[in-house]
């Protein structure tokens, strides 16, 4: 669609917005699907459409759309729908101007790769997959996509950034008689095809044994327990028990149990955790956000003390603070919020035998099948693919459909001790928002003990 | 909003079809336009007004008895994205005769001229209705966020088959989020959609409030295997994970559901019937076709405790033999709006679990009543288990609600839980997927032998 941004903005500040951002998007993607060797779905979509955002009299108005429109007539509905706000005090944060043309770059175009070639690596995982015992069937969906944004403002920003990411994810039915059990694994990253390698046909049978494994695990005790965590489930733990909670937006709505702790110890030493769009080919980067600002590492808890929080330009001023490039939208038609990206906990000094040792009876939880938080309350949940009992620091009864709780000012100070390597995760989608809006994000830390855990056996 | 009218869409929809009719085996374009408003209030305030106009079309084609899809936002693309599609088509399903006549089911009260008409100055009188009257009952709380956002959907379908039809739907919102700064905080949330504008703000900021005053000091509980009633918002987080997705004939007929070789079996209580009233006036997930032209109707589930049967989408059903069921609906992956960009695929999206009593907490005499669950997401999808965090739960005695409980974890099978099912409240509300398209009206039931952990 035909769009001047430009033109728009000046047509914004002249009617007496105090500022005027324009997005303008344009998307296009893959997705491939498959059940056991065989495609159950191809979809080629293009897709773009424009977000324009004005601050007036204290409040925003937002424009998305991707129907054809006039610049003028798009700022005076974004204007009319700010004008609609008594008495608003909204304010952003200042931020340098930005100009700049970037894409992360990719070895591999998806675009350069004939779809057969596509379709013929996903029935070679299939086969990997399917040829270990006991596995009934796997879903295979394989997604590539270019993001290709353009974000002009008022204050003379004009940013343009590519992304590519490219993902597939396996959802492997393991099955022995009316005993059935899941088991996911991704793969992915800001990278093209080479994403996909004879590693990940290794990684295919492995996580195939894993699931066939599952059948004869039994379901977990009930109770509170010491727990274990892998470098993937420790990267959902940090996202859901502590990522959402530093969002400046719920911290400043009042939304977050973090609201006020800023300087405020809430770990142990040892925990440190960072958010980091910056990290080159993983999942959550992005080199501007969409704010048009760029993206930096956040260091949020250091020696276990809350030492930042993830900003945009709003919630930045709200709070006082600066911003620091954490804004995404899904899409034109989804306003920026304040988001995670890559978000980590950095390593310890010990060994995972070390972490094991000292174990009575516990846990060792190995991958996620997701979580959530309540940022408000301050609860979390989530839910690991696969367990193992600790017994007098061995590891014995292979375990399932193992979830845990706990609430997140307690949990961090639950920390005994961490690996010193540290991992990232699979991939991850995050939702936050109405809609919700569903971005891409990477996690990932070390293994990690925690002296506590209340586990929700059957 | 200006833009092209719906009419001129569809017009270039059957143009596209017309000039691809001879070329290919069979082609369908799916229009769908949405268009909304909605106004943010966050702390107390009102923040932001949006609107939004957003257009696009699927294209499926059969080309060689092989299916394709591609979609597009930009309807002179069309020629485009039917050219994709038929690039994918190799790929793709074998089908025959698949797209049908589209033919539409009477099903009233899906439009509402007053919701068309909303401005966004209503809606901040709506929202700013809500914020006083959550003021007036709590000046002490605080509003973490409300919102009310009034939309039209129209959806048509043109394909091969016959001629273009389409039905306009509007749907009014209103939620609001409410704290008390206690320790542990005490939270209350109340969130009402409608085809209508037939939602008092005042009624739905009073509840809100009313849960978040209840949810103060809450008090430990023994875990154990207690009476629970699961209210409506809880039990519709957990069916949507558990056991709509195992009546769907893709999982169900391919041996990927627990309910899989079922049918005619007792599944759940005989108290338990669960009918997708996919006709139903006014219904939040109601429409006279479905997202590929196949008529809606009642569709009986669950019947007095037996399975009755699957959902089908074309595809399924030519692939199975049966017969489309009128459940196809386009929602992208973790979406629970309709999109163009997607597939048509089969799920309940206007469930009614029929009532047995007036209220369910009345039926226990000492047992937990659980408002909301987290984590219902994590449930395993093939075997039914799940267990989640009780994030709002109250003791019952005697039939009513108390105290506060603190958070505890709930375990179980579904599968167990439609068998302990000993009573159906009359309190049906509507709720949408979290992360699907499922939809329905949901009661809140009392069960038996799911387990506490705290």
């Amino acid at each position: 669609m035909e769009f001047d941004g430009e033109r728009a903005v000046r047509a914004a500040m002249d009617a007496g917005a105090t500022f005027c951002d324009v997005r303008m998007e344009r998307t296009e993607g893959l997705t491939i699907e498959m059940r056991d060797r065989t495609v159950s779905r191809a979809v080629h979509g293009r897709r773009e459409g424009v977000a324009v955002r004005v601050l007036a009299g204290g409040a925003w108005g937002f424009l998305s759309t991707n129907v054809a429109l006039d610049e003028g007539e798009a700022v005076e509905i974004a204007l009319a729908n700010a004008r609609i706000v008594p008495g608003g005090d909204t304010a952003i944060a200042d931020a340098e101007p930005e100009t700049s043309d970037v894409e992360l770059p990719v070895k591999v175009a998806p675009r350069d790769v004939p779809i057969d070639e596509k379709v013929s690596f996903l029935a070679d995982l299939a086969d990997h997959i399917l040829g270990v015992m006991h596995i009934g069937s796997v879903d295979i969906t394989y997604d590539d996509g270019t993001r290709d944004v353009r974000v002009l403002n008022s204050e003379g920003s004009d940013v343009r950034s590519r992304v590519t990411r490219t993902m597939a994810q396996a959802n492997i039915a393991a099955r022995d008689g009316s005993n059935m059990v899941g088991y996911r694994f991704r793969v992915g990253g800001t990278r093209g095809f080479e994403v996909l390698d004879d590693a990940v046909l290794a990684a295919g049978e492995v996580y195939a044994l894993r699931a066939a494994a599952l059948l004869t695990a039994q379901h977990p005790p009930s109770g509170a327990f010491t727990m274990v965590t892998d470098p993937e489930l420790t990267g959902v733990f940090i996202h859901e028990a502590i990522g959402h909670a530093v969002e400046s937006d719920l911290v400043a709505t009042g939304g977050s149990i973090l609201e006020g702790r800023l300087g405020e110890r809430i770990g142990t030493e040892e925990v440190n955790v960072f958010d980091d769009p910056t990290i080159p080919g993983a999942f959550g980067s992005f080199p501007f956000d969409d704010e048009g600002m760029p993206a930096r590492r956040k260091e949020l808890i250091v020696g276990g003390v809350l030492r930042d929080l993830i900003t945009g330009r709003e919630t930045a001023r709200r709070l006082g603070l600066g911003a620091n490039g954490g804004t995404r939208a899904m899409d034109y038609g989804s306003r920026p919020i304040v988001r995670m990206s890559n978000t980590l906990m950095g390593g310890g000094d010990m060994t995972l035998e070390e972490l094991l040792d000292g174990v009575r009876t516990g846990i060792l939880a190995r991958g996620t099948r997701g979580g959530t938080v309540d940022t408000e309350k301050g609860t979390f949940q989530f839910s690991a693919s696969e367990a193992q009992l600790i017994e007098r620091g061995e590891l014995t009864r292979p375990l399932r459909d193992v979830s845990f709780a706990g609430d997140v000012l307690g949990t961090l100070r639950l920390v005994e001790g961490m690996t010193r390597e540290v991992e990232m995760g699979q991939p991850g989608f995050c939702g936050k928002g109405a809609g919700p809006q569903i971005v891409p994000v990477g996690d990932g830390g070390p293994y990690v003990r925690f002296s506590r855990m209340v586990i929700g056996g059957r | 909003m200006a833009g092209r009218g719906v009419q001129e869409i569809i017009g270039a929809a059957e143009a596209a079809v017309d000039r691809w009719r001879d070329r290919v085996d069979e082609v369908e374009v799916y229009l769908l336009r949405q268009t909304g408003r909605s106004v943010s209030a966050e702390r107390d305030r009102i923040v932001r007004g949006s609107a939004s106009a957003d257009v696009g079309a699927g294209v499926r084609v059969v080309a060689g008895g092989r299916l394709g899809f591609s979609y597009c936002t930009d309807m002179s693309d069309l020629d485009a994205a039917v050219e994709r599609a038929i690039a994918l088509a190799p790929l793709g399903q074998e089908v025959d005769g698949l797209f049908p006549r589209v033919r539409p089911a009477n099903v009233p009260g899906l439009r509402s001229r007053p919701v068309e008409m909303m401005t966004v100055e209503d809606l901040r009188d709506a929202t700013a209705a809500m914020l006083d009257r959550a003021r007036e009952l709590a000046p002490e709380a605080s509003v973490v966020s409300a919102g009310t956002g009034a939309s039209v959907e129209e959806v048509a379908i043109a394909n091969t088959s016959g001629p273009a039809r389409h039905f306009t739907g509007t749907y009014f919102s209103v939620g609001l989020s409410v704290l008390f700064r206690t320790d542990p905080p005490a939270t209350g949330f109340e969130h009402a959609v409608s085809r209508s504008d037939d939602i008092d703000p005042h009624l739905v900021a009073g509840k809100a409030v009313e849960m978040a005053r209840m949810s103060r000091d809450p008090i430990r509980r023994e875990g154990g295997v207690p009476p629970i009633v699961l209210r409506h918002d809880s039990l519709s987080d957990v069916l949507e994970f558990t056991l709509f997705p195992a009546l769907v004939a893709e999982r169900a007929l391919e041996g990927r559901s627990m309910l899989s070789e079922r049918v005619d079996d007792v599944v759940a209580s005989d108290l338990l019937t669960l009918t997708d009233r996919q006709v139903m006036p006014a219904g939040c997930g109601a429409s006279p076709f479905d997202d590929e032209g196949s008529r809606s109707r009642d569709l009986p589930l669950i019947r007095n405790g037996a399975l009755v049967g699957y959902l089908h989408s074309l595809s399924t059903a030519a692939r199975h033999g049966a017969e489309p069921t009128g459940s196809a609906l386009r929602c992208e992956r973790w979406s629970s709006s309709r999109s163009y960009r997607s597939t048509p695929a089969a799920v309940a999206r206007n469930v009614w679990i029929e009532p047995t009593v007036e209220d369910a907490v009345a039926e226990v005499e000492d047992g937990v009543l659980v408002v909301a669950v987290m984590g219902a997401h994590t449930s395993n999808p093939v075997s039914g288990d799940f267990s989640l965090n009780t994030n709002v739960a109250f003791e019952i005695t005697g039939g009513e609600v108390g105290r506060a409980l603190k958070p505890m974890m709930l375990s179980g099978n579904v599968m167990d839980l439609l068998r302990g099912v000993s009573a159906v409240g009359s309190d049906l509300t509507y709720h949408s997927g979290a992360m699907s398209g499922v939809g329905g009206y949901i009661p809140s039931i009392a069960v038996e032998g799911l387990t506490l952990t705290s």
